[in-house]
């Protein structure tokens, strides 16, 4: 019994560790200590704020589309008229896909007191919704912002939060598909029943698919090794044409997909920039540097006065059609005249 | 302050996943992965059946049931059907990304305006410090809401740490801590160490599936990907926590698991604090691991010296 008591004492050195730590990071966080709350004014007609803003942008996980998405809010920022520096401080911080460690990120930008918070990603939208009430948020790269939770519809949202849906242009790409594929009954995808986002742009590609008479055969996928034979089997399901929708999974292995599709003959379709470029007939791509631009748009409104909650989630403003002229002659089909005016880039 | 807050409840939470992968690694020298999966397993339970309108309390409950099974899955692969350690957990694991994704019927389940076992220790704020929303510490205002969660999960763990300190103290926890140290001897005495073996994983991963329903309750949701490199974690938790106590007395060794997953979340907010660069995150993680791997072996050189 004794023994059990003084062995209390053998735990002093964690629980010092503990405290020391914790003293520290209380220690950098003393300029929050009896904070008046600065209340930001800004000069409309020059736009100049009353102090040195700090934006925060909060990323979940390193993927293409949401460096894309990064890039483009750094050069919204850069072309706003504010001057990096002088006028404002932009704080990126990455969770690389490490949830608990995004939980931290985020107390983390709670208790620094930004100006604003840029996110990009649903799970970082997941996690800001439930933790910060206060700060601006202004979110990209979120396929679905009611699903994430951060309001009931595109206007009704919480008080604080406002942003940038990403969802695929699927409504597009099915009637791009009618004008160059007339014929078509049957149109594919594989999925990632492992991402929300997956299955969602699914659904809304179905929806979309239906009204332009076509049936969606589905695959689900759920590790890039699988890839390759998912699409396959999916190319033998007497589908007319692959029509990819966008997840993570997928995006990044695309290059089985399109070898899959190129050894059945099967015409190939993305939602992606780059898919077009890796052999895909056309690719109907929502701007992901524009996402960021759009999303500083919108934080230069809140920055100027308007509540977040009076300003409504907005979907992309720009869309790309990009075809591949070389791939379509792989796959002989020709593509309309009409089609080929409209899009944005064509490659030869 | 937030910030501590914040790094305080996660690091109390995830210390459940530590004392799983204490018992798995540490009592029975079982590299058991299964973690990844069962973390997932427990938010995924305690998620969809919050959502279908269960009880929080009970949903929290069922989770642990669920880890627990999943980790007696593992145990039965090993033990009856002889499977290397290492290749039973990765099994399961594997196995668990299906069946969560099953259980939760998609990828992810948002709990924002359910009640939950968190919302209702928000809610107990009023009892702990009257119907004051914003505390003032030494200068910093700070959420009662937040104070009560970290006060009310702080006492939850502390009484989950007596409850496996005291059964481990049982003739029953004896033998499976025996069975880990020396299995022959513990099978002279006429202990099935097969049953023990299957027992402890079950009791390793139920903690861990209890750990990750606190953690979606506390996050707000749950996501099929949430148990990657969790094992990591946990590790890191038990080994920072062993290097900090050097001492292996059981008691102790539980006591070091907790403060070794409270530390690490610490750790990550100081990083996150100092504004290191953000793809640095991982490699600052794994130095972390590293000098407290290190860190023991340097001392004990010193002091011979």
């Amino acid at each position: 019994m004794k023994n059990t008591f003084f062995s209390i004492f053998k735990i002093y050195k964690g629980l010092l560790l503990i405290v020391i730590i914790s003293l520290i990071l209380l220690y950098t966080d003393r300029y929050n200590r009896n904070k008046k709350e600065n209340i930001l004014t800004l000069d409309q007609g020059t736009f100049k704020p009353s102090h040195k803003l700090k934006f925060c942008l909060i990323q979940y996980n390193d993927a293409p589309i949401s460096e894309e998405c990064r890039d483009g809010i750094v050069k919204g920022l850069a072309e706003s008229g504010l001057k990096e520096g002088t006028d404002y401080n932009l704080n990126i911080i990455n969770a690389q896909g490490d949830l608990a460690t995004l939980n931290n990120i985020i107390d983390e930008a709670q208790s620094s007191h930004y100006d604003l918070i840029f996110s990009t990603s649903t799970p970082t939208l997941q996690t800001i919704v439930k933790k910060i009430k206060d700060t601006p948020v202004v979110f990209s790269l979120v396929a679905d912002p009611v699903v994430a939770g951060a309001g009931t519809s595109f206007t009704n949202h919480q008080s604080n939060i406002t942003g940038i849906s990403t969802l695929g242009d699927y409504e597009g790409m099915a009637k791009l598909l009618k004008e160059i594929m007339p014929g078509a009954k049957t149109i594919g995808t594989l999925y990632t029943p492992g991402e929300a986002n997956s299955v969602k742009n699914k659904e809304v590609m179905e929806m979309y698919a239906k009204k332009a008479g076509l049936d969606l055969v589905t695959v689900p996928v759920n590790s890039s090794a699988e890839t390759m034979d998912a699409a396959l089997m999916l190319c033998t399901k007497k589908i007319d044409a692959v029509c990819q929708i966008i997840d993570n999974l997928t995006s990044a292995s695309f290059s089985s997909i399109q070898k899959a599709s190129a050894s059945t003959s099967i015409p190939l379709f993305g939602l992606v920039g780059d898919q077009a470029e890796k052999g895909a007939i056309a690719a109907v791509s929502r701007d992901y540097i524009q996402s960021g631009m759009d999303a500083v748009r919108l934080a230069m409104r809140i920055l100027k006065g308007e509540k977040p909650a009076a300003i409504p989630f907005e979907y992309v403003s720009k869309t790309n059609l990009i075809i591949n002229r070389k791939a379509a002659a792989f796959y002989k089909i020709k593509i309309p005249d009409k089609v080929i005016k409209k899009a944005d880039k064509v490659i030869k | 302050m937030t910030l501590l807050i914040g790094s305080l409840t996660i690091g109390l939470i995830l210390s459940l996943l530590a004392l799983g992968v204490f018992i798995s690694f540490r009592i029975f020298n079982f590299p058991d992965i299964t973690a990844d999966g069962s973390i997932t397993l427990g938010a995924a339970v305690a998620a969809s059946m919050i959502v279908a309108g269960f009880g929080p309390l009970l949903a929290t409950v069922c989770s642990f049931i669920a880890g627990f099974i999943a980790g007696a899955v593992t145990g039965i692969l090993h033990t009856k059907f002889k499977i290397n350690s290492l290749l039973s957990g990765i099994l399961v694991m594997t196995a668990l990304y299906s069946v969560n994704l099953r259980v939760m019927g998609k990828s992810n389940i948002p709990l924002l305006s359910q009640k939950t076992v968190i919302t209702s220790f928000e809610s107990f704020s009023q009892y702990i410090f009257s119907s004051t929303d914003i505390i003032n510490i030494a200068g910093w205002s700070v959420p009662a809401k937040d104070l009560s969660v970290l006060i009310l999960t702080a006492i939850i763990i502390i009484i989950f740490a007596i409850i496996l300190y005291l059964f481990l103290k049982t003739n029953l926890g004896t033998a499976m801590r025996a069975t880990g140290n020396n299995a022959q001897m513990i099978r002279a005495l006429g202990v099935n160490t097969q049953t023990m073996i299957i027992l402890g994983l079950a009791l390793s991963n139920g903690l861990i599936g209890l750990s990750g329903a606190l953690f979606a309750q506390y996050q707000g949701f749950a996501d099929v990907q949430m148990g990657i490199g969790m094992i990591v974690l946990g590790l890191a938790s038990v080994i920072i926590g062993e290097a900090l106590i050097n001492e292996k007395t059981l008691g102790l060794l539980i006591t070091g698991a907790i403060m070794g997953a409270v530390l690490f979340r610490l750790l990550v907010a100081i990083a996150l604090r100092w504004g290191m660069n953000p793809n640095d995150l991982k490699l600052i993680t794994a130095g972390f691991v590293f000098i407290a791997l290190m860190l023991p072996m340097a001392l004990k050189r010193f002091k011979r010296n």
